[in-house]
Order: structure tokens, then C-alpha cells, then sequence
């Protein structure tokens, strides 16, 4: 058990518990008692509070996993791009919802674009949000209707 | 009352509507017939009831999109816990025996609509890819002096483990896609798995895509049913599979009575201990006692030109999977 805690402090999971915002949600009678023992005491604390099935050696397994999941994750949002990519697979199925017909996928702005209309639908985290709402009317289509009232 | 009369009405419009366009697909009538906006969707909503309920509420068909989607952007990170709690752990036989009666085969394409946190789709995957394991297995069994080598080989040359089958998870909130994705890679499904944010009522795909469609826990808070059915047909292949699970009506009165119970006085209760959310809560358990019982439901399916329309009731009645083939 203290060898438990001394690895929690090795691997500064006390600082990411404390840092969450709002804390961790144990009972209020846990919470003073939370604050005079070490943190990782704390972290096993209230994890058990919370789930009683877990063991705290699978608690230990699972902080020490996100803590260091979190940080490659971290470096891929810095760099942007690879979790996010979108799948050219999906063009196969992908149609606009409006008029059903296929789509181009633009890398450039990373979106979807359907010529006809003039629509494009952007792709957020990898996601194609093929809402209508969310579609944004292309150059070429304001181009059109410009020259369309023009005449 | 009149509310139910107006949407009785309605209900009967469109079904009528729903025969002719059915009868009007023909391959030769296609290219003609108007899609989007001047299809059967713009004549359909001239007359329109434009009510409908949310939960209890009496709200207008534009109002109850937005409802339902703040409903669930709200629910969505403590959305497993909560289905966990409220179920007592039940709704996982619920989904695993949706899976076995779906019974996929490496291939398959599956469609699982309102699946933000991908239930169903890793189900499906870890289902197809034992489907693939196990063929193997058989294969090499009935391949007789067969040198180690070979069998060796086999077994590297594993290009695919799902053999060809894909699940595309649509859903028009786009914090349930969030958490699925977050679950996806956490349990380590990576290929085989596409997540697109789109509308139940107007799918983004293409005709005749998928061989199977499947929404679970979904279909009561779409506000049109009529037309995510439609959109089912549309979608699937000739010969594939629409599969719904759904909370329906109870056919035994004492079960009623502690089931009731323990929906308006429990439940909500625990969205609130739990998520802090008691309103969503007493929506989600609202709309389950509004959505149409398994007769009106198959009645529903079949009326989108769904044929072989059957359901099964789990749990006396508390869930149904209703199930229909586009032949």
C-alpha cells in the first residue's frame, strides 16, 4: 500500500487530480479528511468511494495508463492532424442529404463539397457534419447568383 | 384530445402518401421523380400538424429537434453510467441479443443510426471479427496435411481481421460522436469504423448502401418517424435488414405498476444524483410512455415498405426489437 502511494507521487498523478476542475466528487466528509492525507491517498480514496468493485491495484493501473495516455494525446492536439484525419472510405457511402448526389472532398479547407448546389459541408475532428444547417454556400454559387441578378 | 385526433390524422396522410410513393418506384420513374425539398417531403408538410410531444409537453416539430439535442449534449458524458444505473446493468443483454438476432457475417455493412457512443458498433465489431476467427479456424481444419509453414502463413497474411465489414455510426449530436470516438479509442476499434454527424430524417448516404440499419434507444426522439423509416428503406440494400431496439409497452399490469414506479420516481431521482440533470431524465422517461406500442410500431414499419415486419418483447415488455426486411 505505501509503495502504491510512493508511485503515485513518482508519477505526479497528484497534480493532474488537483487540477481537474471542481475537484474530485467524494462526499463531503471525505473531503476534509482528503486534504490532510497525501494526494494520491486521496486519488485511491475517492475512486473506492466511487466504486467499490474496482481494487485500488486496477485504480493504480488505469491513473498511471490515462496519465500516460494523456500525454501523447496532448501532443496530437498540438500537431493537429493525424487522429483527425478524415476517411476517403466514407466517400463511398457519403452523398449530400439534400439533393443525394456525390461529393468531392476538398483538402484544402477540409470539407466536402457538393459542385451542383454549391454546398460545403465542413469536417470537424474527423467527423463530416452533413447537417444542412451547418453547410456554407461555396464561392462558385455566390458567384452564379451574382451574375444571375446582374442579367 | 385533439392533438390525438389532429395526429391520428396525420399518421394516416402519411401512410397514405408513404403507399403511393412505393408504388411509384419504379427504375424507369426514378431519375424523374423530384427529390429534396420539392419531393414528398414538401407536399407532406402543407399539411402537417406541425405539434407534436415532447416527454408530456405538447411542443411545434421545430421546437422538439432542438429540445431533444440539447436533451442529449446535456446526458452525453455521464450517458453509459446512467443507461448502467437505470437498467441495472440489463440494457448490455438488451444490445448483445440484438446482436445475436442480427447475426452479421464478415461483410456486413452495418448502419447504426443515433449510436453516438457506439454500443452497438464495437458489438458488431467484436461479433464479426470472432465470425472471421472462427471460419478461419475451420477452414484450416478442414485443409488436411497442411505443413506448418502454411498454417503459419495464413495466419500472418491476416490483411483484414473484420473481413470487409464496416460500420458507419450516424447521429445528430455531436457530443454522443465525441465519446464514441473517445470509447473507440480506448478499447482499441480502429479500423472498420466511420462516425458521420447527420439527420435520422435525411440520411446522407446514398440508395441501396448498407445491409443492415439499426437503431437503438433512437427512434422515439426522432421527431418524424415516418420519414426515418423512409430513410431506412432508402438506405438499405434489397434484402437487407431494418433493426430496432426500443422501449415499448408492458403487457403485464402488475410489471406496469413497479416498472411506472420506478420510472418517474426513481429515475429521475438518479439523473439528478448522477448527472445533475433532472429534467432530461423525466424527458427520457416521458417519451418512452409516448412512443407507439409494438403493434403500431410494426404497423409504422410497414408502412415505409418494410416486409416480414416481426418483434420480439424482452423483458415482459419493456423493450422490443422490431425487425423488417427491404425485399
Amino acid at each position: 500500500m505505501h509503495e502504491d502511494l510512493r508511485r503515485f507521487k513518482k508519477y505526479s498523478l497528484a497534480r493532474d487530480w488537483r487540477s481537474r476542475p471542481g475537484g474530485p466528487k467524494a462526499p463531503c466528509g471525505a473531503v476534509a479528511a482528503c486534504r490532510t492525507l497525501p494526494s494520491g491517498a486521496c486519488c485511491w480514496l475517492a475512486s473506492a468511494l466511487r466504486g467499490p468493485r474496482v481494487p485500488p491495484f486496477a485504480v493504480a493501473r488505469r491513473c498511471l495508463h490515462a496519465s500516460g495516455s494523456r500525454r501523447p494525446a496532448d501532443k496530437s492536439e498540438r500537431t493537429g492532424d493525424p487522429p483527425r484525419a478524415f476517411d476517403l472510405a466514407l466517400l463511398e457511402f457519403l452523398v449530400c442529404p439534400l439533393s443525394k448526389m456525390p461529393l468531392r472532398y476538398e483538402a484544402s479547407t477540409n470539407e466536402l463539397i457538393n459542385e451542383e448546389l454549391g454546398i460545403a459541408y465542413p469536417i470537424i475532428d474527423g467527423i463530416p457534419n452533413m447537417l444542412p444547417q451547418a453547410a456554407r454556400m461555396t464561392h462558385q454559387n455566390k458567384k452564379k447568383k451574382w451574375s444571375s441578378t446582374r442579367s | 384530445m385533439a392533438t390525438h385526433r389532429s395526429c391520428a390524422l396525420w399518421s394516416c396522410c402519411g401512410r397514405r402518401w408513404s403507399r403511393v410513393m412505393r408504388c411509384c418506384r419504379l427504375p424507369g420513374f426514378r431519375s424523374s421523380w423530384p427529390r429534396g425539398p420539392l419531393g414528398a417531403r414538401h407536399l407532406s408538410q402543407e399539411k402537417q400538424a406541425t405539434e407534436t410531444h415532447f416527454g408530456f409537453e405538447t411542443v411545434s416539430d421545430k421546437e422538439k429537434g432542438g429540445k431533444v439535442y440539447h436533451v442529449f449534449e446535456s446526458v452525453a458524458k455521464k450517458y453509459d453510467v446512467m443507461n448502467d444505473m437505470m437498467s441495472l446493468g440489463i440494457h448490455r443483454i438488451w444490445k448483445d441479443l440484438l446482436l445475436w438476432k442480427m447475426h452479421p457475417f464478415p461483410g456486413t455493412q452495418l448502419l447504426d443510426v443515433a449510436g453516438g457512443t457506439g454500443d452497438i458498433a464495437f458489438r458488431f465489431l467484436n461479433y464479426v471479427r470472432a465470425q472471421h476467427k472462427r471460419k478461419q479456424k475451420k477452414q484450416l481444419r478442414a485443409q488436411q496435411n497442411v505443413s506448418w509453414e502454411e498454417i503459419a502463413k495464413k495466419y500472418h497474411n491476416e490483411e483484414d481481421p473484420l473481413g470487409g465489414s464496416r460500420v458507419v455510426v450516424c447521429d445528430i449530436n455531436k457530443e454522443m460522436l465525441k465519446i464514441g470516438k473517445q470509447k473507440a479509442r480506448a478499447q482499441g476499434h480502429k479500423a472498420g469504423l466511420a462516425w458521420v454527424l447527420g439527420d435520422a430524417e435525411e440520411l446522407p448516404f446514398d440508395d441501396d448502401k448498407f445491409d443492415v440499419y439499426s437503431i437503438a434507444f433512437g427512434i422515439r426522439n426522432v421527431t418524424h418517424i415516418d420519414q426515418a423509416l423512409q430513410e431506412a428503406h432508402r438506405v438499405l440494400k434489397p434484402g437487407g435488414r431494418f433493426l430496432c431496439l426500443e422501449f415499448s409497452q408492458v403487457n403485464n399490469p402488475l410489471i406496469s405498476r413497479l416498472y411506472d414506479l420506478y420510472s418517474f420516481q426513481v429515475i429521475p431521482v438518479l439523473g439528478e444524483v448522477i448527472a445533475g440533470d433532472w429534467k432530461s431524465y423525466q424527458y427520457l422517461v416521458e417519451s418512452i410512455r409516448q412512443f407507439p406500442s409494438q403493434e403500431e410500431f410494426k404497423e409504422m414499419i410497414e408502412d415505409a415498405g418494410f416486409e416480414k415486419v416481426t418483434y420480439e418483447s424482452l423483458t415482459s415488455g419493456i423493450v422490443a426489437i422490431h425487425s423488417g426486411f427491404k425485399l
